[in-house]
């Protein structure tokens, strides 16, 4: 091998690890730092477990949800989330992709719009909707769980969620359903299978990849989300808090931030989304073999 | 089932995919559409198959007009270019995709996979996955697909367009032996005319969505309607000549700057009354113009190719160059000098205008 020949994954490897090694640097301050009284950049002035406590006690008094309650509310919302914006972006891009019907064209520039709007402009007119909500009987706030679909609960901050991520969701999918072969669904078709079979049984199978990219995305996205729950839950450490603002409750003005406990909870938050993408990569990363070999 | 076309046009916005056909296909027949790409012949299975509605005229099946018959209510199997397998299903559950769609028992279904997995050879193949299969097995898969539910009518879609040349041939006779056999009214799209004849009972001629000719091999060979189906039928393709029709003393001759040709009585009446002009294209097949020494048209070797069976010469007349078949052994060369004498008989004229043959009755 010549000298050149050599250089050439050097170099490459080297543009790979220099950025993964500072993101990593981070991981890692976070890491030791939660298992520390006091740290001096990367070096830990003694090691302690005080700052996961969080996990047995309330760090803010008894009437405080549990940390157990928090993450149980933040998964509930990313699940409903995902689940919801899957199931209606996948059927909304479905017909969008493969039917013909009046404003089809101005319907999809409209979710284009609406991906791009900023969303921040939204929350006031959206807060006034929520509070409406909340006046209609059971579904407003009565569902255990979701407490429902108002203000202050999860289900209601799911919901808005939803919506700011359905266009992306929709233009997503269409992509993948575009993809295949319009063949494949006539053939069903003529095998004599509904429009809703051919979704159902043909079509979902093969976008396998694109639900999973999707599933991926918004689970991350309602996780991580802050300004949404922010905005329409009452009271950062409240019944319908989610994991963001729980965090949140540690940096307050008055008292000091007990940086450490932050990174604690912070690490912990992490973890879900850490597992969730473990699992799920290997989907996203497959793109499905499909069974055209010679085909078109 | 017989199927037939009345006035039928499909229409894509402005485009005119599809326009003004009729076509009669009777039971057991197995009929190809045969046309260029772009022709709209696809567009037509599609609409036999239920997927494009007509913009006009009416489709039926037997005595019923199926135009607002859903495909899955219209007894159909189809077998698409790419196959369209599924590639989540293992070859079994492909083929059983029907059955499970009417609720077939699942003891009935296995029992009829396997005998049509039989017949179509892939019995062995029901575990796997469409892509690991070769084109072969998967094309045996689709069809094997499209005959499960016993179907009236058989679509296929450019089918053996997409296998290697051997196993095309192997499946043109196997394809054309089981039609026979199962007696199914088989519509069948190609571009490939080889295809269409050697296959088809009956051949229609698409071009720019309308039929140019519909009848059998043989008319189509050697009786065609226009210039268009001329040039489109036969390998290697058709001699076209531009010539005059002129008359003189009371005899028609084919005349141009490079050749003339008096034609025989009845011949030339016939092109005498059916022309427009004296303008006229003289079309002859490689397979009918002689090489000799001694008489006809005085012409230059250009090539020559020998094809194993036959040999292909290409002559230079004037600016154009005439293509002959002739058997071996034949001893000329490049540049030497032959004369070409094309058997009357055979020949073709059509008007030059109209693009219509002067040979046939007028309809």
């Amino acid at each position: 091998m010549t000298l050149r020949q050599k250089l050439r994954p050097a170099l490459a490897y080297l543009a790979l690890i220099v950025p993964s090694a500072l993101i990593l640097l981070g991981f890692l301050w976070l890491f030791i730092t939660s298992f520390s009284t006091r740290t001096e950049g990367l070096r830990s002035l003694g090691w302690t477990w005080r700052n996961w406590s969080f996990l047995w006690e309330s760090p803010f008094g008894p009437h405080y949800p549990s940390i157990w309650w928090v993450t149980l509310n933040t998964l509930v919302m990313s699940l409903i989330m995902t689940l919801i914006v899957v199931a209606v972006s996948s059927m909304t891009a479905y017909a969008l992709s493969r039917m013909k019907f009046a404003g089809r064209k101005s319907f999809l520039s409209l979710t284009l719009i609406l991906h791009a709007f900023p969303s921040v402009t939204l929350l006031i007119p959206i807060y006034f909707v929520l509070l409406w909500v909340s006046k209609i009987p059971v579904i407003g706030r009565g569902v255990p769980l979701l407490g429902g679909l108002g203000y202050n609960t999860i289900g209601g901050v799911a919901l808005v969620m939803v919506a700011f991520q359905l266009p992306f969701g929709i233009w997503v999918m269409k992509g993948f359903f575009d993809n295949i072969s319009w063949d494949m669904e006539r053939s069903a078709l003529i095998d004599g299978a509904s429009r809703f079979k051919v979704w159902w049984q043909i079509m979902m199978p093969n976008i396998k990849p694109g639900i999973a990219a999707l599933s991926i995305f918004s689970f991350i996205t309602a996780w991580n989300a802050y300004l949404i729950p922010l905005t329409f839950t009452a009271g950062r450490a409240g019944k319908s808090a989610v994991l963001s603002l729980y965090l949140q409750n540690f940096i307050s003005e008055s008292v000091m931030t007990e940086w450490n406990a932050v990174a604690a909870v912070g690490l912990f938050q992490l973890i879900p989304v850490v597992i969730f993408f473990l699992f799920t990569q290997q989907a996203l990363l497959n793109i499905y073999g499909g069974g055209k070999k010679g085909g078109v | 089932m017989k199927i037939a076309f009345k006035h039928l046009s499909k229409y894509f916005g402005k485009v005119k995919a599809v326009d003004n056909l009729n076509l009669e296909v009777g039971d057991g027949e197995f009929v190809a559409l045969l046309g260029p790409s772009g022709c709209g012949k696809t567009t037509i299975l599609l609409m036999i198959a239920g997927i494009y509605k007509p913009t006009k005229g009416l489709i039926y099946f037997d005595q019923r007009v199926v135009n607002n018959v859903l495909p899955k209510d219209r007894k159909i199997g189809m077998v698409f270019q790419s196959y369209a397998l599924y590639p989540h299903m293992a070859v079994f559950d492909n083929i059983a995709y029907p059955l499970k769609l009417k609720k077939v028992h699942r003891k009935e279904t296995k029992e009829r996979v396997q005998r049509v997995a039989d017949m179509m050879g892939i019995g062995e193949l029901l575990d796997r996955k469409p892509a690991q299969l070769s084109g072969g097995q998967q094309q045996r898969v689709a069809l094997a697909r499209a005959l499960i539910k016993e179907p009236e009518i058989l679509l296929l879609d450019e089918p053996l367009s997409n296998l290697d040349a051997r196993l095309r041939i192997m499946m043109r006779s196997e394809l054309k032996r089981l039609q026979k056999d199962l007696g199914i009214t088989t519509v069948f799209v190609t571009h490939d005319q080889l295809e269409a004849l050697t296959m088809a009972d009956r051949v229609a001629v698409v071009n720019l969505g309308c039929f140019q000719q519909f009848s059998t091999p043989d008319e189509l060979y050697n009786h065609p309607k226009n210039l268009f189906v001329a040039g489109f039928i036969g390998s290697p393709p058709i001699n076209f000549i531009n010539v005059s029709l002129e008359k003189s003393d009371g005899r028609f001759l084919l005349k141009s700057r490079d050749l003339e040709i008096p034609l025989p009585k009845e011949l030339g009446s016939k092109a005498g009354n059916n022309s427009t002009s004296s303008e006229v294209v003289l079309g002859i097949r490689p397979e009918h113009i002689l090489i000799n020494e001694k008489e006809g048209i005085d012409t230059e070797i250009y090539v020559v190719e020998p094809l194993g069976r036959e040999i292909l010469v290409s002559a230079k007349l004037g600016d154009s160059m005439i293509k002959v078949l002739t058997s071996p052994p034949f001893k000329a060369n490049m540049g030497d000098r032959v004369r070409l004498s094309f058997n009357l008989d055979k020949i073709m004229l059509f008007d030059k205008k109209t693009e219509k043959s002067l040979l046939l009755d007028k309809d």
